[in-house]
């Protein structure tokens, strides 16, 4: 029988590894392939590059359940601190709390794709609205999107030009001199339907508390 | 410069590089063939080429390998160039297609080799640098390691888990997700 060469994939180099970890989805990096031995988890902890444009959102067919869901949260932060702070584009679930985390750490994001229903209460409007001043493009997959946080985002992101939020929902009617400014403003604007029978949100934070 | 002479098909045929192998081996190439390796291409530019190129870092068995990669692809970036020329000809762009179905039928079956080859050729395609092959190679390893658990590649590659308890402690804080 013929014996099996062996060669040191743990000393691969590191220009190498990033070669391999940058033909990954993220979440492969961050529970996978990233922390087989020390030098393949430095390569993907130390190299901010990796993680300029963030994508963690489930794969179709992935199982989804409340653990899973919280995992992928964590992982939406720890991609966000491996970037140390030069994350451009982040795609995926997030609640208030990563929103905010987002916000906080990544001042270049220029485009930011949140998978999840959003829900950003008032109390948020300062940790996440007031803090993404290079954002050019905001899609919203559905949720509850409040008028004064739409307002908010207009006025805090002067470089915006994609506000989809087609599919969320919002509290309060825009009035029509603000929706013919916000036109103009921007190339792509799907302005979210306003609900007339109230709104309840089932993410898991406001499940959670109520 | 040995390069110029591209344009013509003659010249570019007579234009022949010898490749010398760590054990030793040469390996006679047409300059197409060679200049795949961007490596190669500066020695050819820098004219040092007489005599032969050594490559210390790549064994006859690897270069055998890689020089069969680079000849088909040299092939099909001739076959490019030639077809831009008529590119509103439809037959002879299906004749395109073809041969870009025959290039990754044969990637594909180039691919069919054991981890011990497959990580020489990636550290040979690295310090020749060939983009095609090292993307052709990295992909492999990618595609390999997509949805497995850290042990499973551990396996899979023979890597032996030598993250510190310090370093450990780390990834328990950051990512306990992949200890649920």
């Amino acid at each position: 029988m013929q014996k099996r060469e062996m060669r040191d994939w743990a000393a691969l180099p590191r220009d190498i590894l990033l070669e391999i970890f940058g033909r990954l989805q993220h979440a492969d990096v961050l529970r996978g392939a990233g922390l087989a031995c020390a030098s393949w988890w430095r390569a993907a902890v130390e190299e901010p590059t990796l993680w300029i444009t963030i994508d963690i959102h489930f794969n179709e067919g992935d199982h989804v359940n409340e653990q899973s869901w919280h995992a992928r949260l964590a992982m939406g932060r720890a991609a966000v601190d491996r970037s140390a702070g030069r994350c451009e584009s982040f795609r995926g679930i997030a609640d208030r709390d990563l929103l905010a985390y987002i916000a906080a750490r990544a001042p270049s994001l220029r485009s930011l794709h949140v998978t999840s229903g959003w829900c950003l209460p008032e109390e948020f409007f300062d940790r996440v609205v007031t803090k993404l001043p290079m954002l050019e493009r905001l899609v919203l997959d559905g949720g509850h999107l409040l008028k004064s946080t739409l307002i908010g985002l207009l006025e805090h992101c002067p470089h915006l030009e994609v506000l989809d939020a087609g599919n969320c929902y919002s509290d309060k009617r825009v009035e029509y001199d603000m929706l013919l400014k916000w036109y103009r403003m921007l190339k792509v604007f799907h302005l979210p339907r306003v609900h007339h029978h109230g709104w309840y949100c089932f993410c898991w934070r406001c499940a959670e508390h109520g | 410069m040995a390069s110029a002479g591209s344009g013509d098909e003659k010249a570019a045929a007579a234009a022949m590089i010898t490749l010398i192998s760590s054990d030793n081996e040469k390996f006679e190439v047409t300059e197409a063939t060679a200049t795949l390796s961007q490596t190669i291409r500066h020695m050819i530019e820098d004219g040092c080429t007489d005599g032969g190129v050594p490559l210390p870092n790549v064994t006859s068995k690897i270069l055998a390998r890689v020089i069969e990669y680079c000849k088909k692809h040299a092939t099909a970036a001739a076959g490019e160039e030639g077809s831009s020329s008529s590119f509103s000809d439809a037959a002879f762009l299906e004749v395109d297609r073809a041969f870009l179905e025959e290039l990754e039928e044969f990637d594909d079956a180039f691919l069919e080799v054991d981890r011990a080859t497959l990580f020489d050729l990636i550290l040979a395609a690295n310090y020749l640098d060939i983009k095609g092959l090292l993307n052709l190679t990295c992909q492999k390893v990618a595609d390999s390691v997509k949805g497995k658990t850290p042990e499973q590649i551990r396996e899979m590659y023979n890597i032996v888990n030598d993250l510190t308890p310090e370093e450990e402690a780390e990834i328990r804080r950051e990512t306990q997700w992949a200890f649920e």
